[in-house]
């Protein structure tokens, strides 16, 4: 099991007590996920699909790497490693 | 009411970044402090926007450029704050696509640029599924 920080977006810290970041045990990104489940179910719910895939208004990254670009969901997690949760970002006039 | 503090030096940043990316629109990153209502801009970032088949129209910033900015904001102890884009030809108000694809808790700063000149900046901030404009300080 590794250690690893989650890091929130300001618009999804409400969903989270106001944490910029989280600190969990897992051993893959959709281990993180269930872990994060039972701490902040509501956080979880923003970011995953009920089936458990990333919502398409938000993107995972593994430090610099998307997940998609990865093994997506079943990507094993380091020790130390550090999960950041950025929004899609659009508009237009 | 919520208010966005933006220096002139960046401010004037705004407006070359802006300015630069007409006749297409432009996008970016602010990042700085929240304190209850209270924003402060400390750092603007520029980003792609990597929406090419509607470009004068539309943006998608590069969640690629999103994360580093997020990864400089919070080495800095500082956060992301909100976002930045332009209207060319058209007035610095939010649109419907806008609102829609708007976050809370963020700050969405709009340049208008016409002629490829930067003119009005407005902020804006969701409540409630509706923009509220924000005082613009200084």
């Amino acid at each position: 099991m590794s250690r690893v920080a989650l890091r929130i977006p300001t618009p999804l810290r409400r969903f989270a007590d106001g944490a910029a970041e989280l600190e969990l045990e897992a051993n893959s990104i959709r281990h993180l996920f269930e872990v994060l489940q039972q701490h902040h179910p509501e956080l979880r719910d923003q970011i995953l699909t009920p089936e458990g895939e990333p919502r398409h208004f938000v993107n995972i990254y593994l430090e610099s790497d998307n997940i998609n670009t990865l093994q997506g969901m079943a990507t094993p997690l380091p020790e130390a490693a550090v999960v950041s949760v950025i929004p899609a970002v659009a508009g237009g006039g | 009411m919520s208010s966005l503090s933006l220096s002139p030096t960046l401010r004037a940043e705004l407006a070359a970044l802006a300015s630069g990316g007409y006749p297409y629109e432009s996008c970016g990153v602010l990042i700085g402090q929240r304190a209850a209502e209270r924003t402060a801009v400390t750092e603007l970032t520029h980003a792609r926007n990597r929406n090419s088949e509607r470009a004068a129209d539309r943006f998608d910033l590069d969640p690629e450029d999103l994360m580093r900015a997020d990864r400089r904001a919070r080495e800095a102890g500082l956060e992301i704050v909100g976002i930045w884009h332009t209207h060319p030809d058209h007035p610095a108000c939010p649109s419907e696509t806008d609102r829609q694809n708007a976050w809370p808790d963020w700050s969405y700063l709009i340049v208008s640029v016409n002629d490829g000149v930067a003119g009005e900046v407005r902020s804006w901030r969701l409540n409630c599924e509706h923009f509220v404009e924000e005082e613009l300080e200084p």
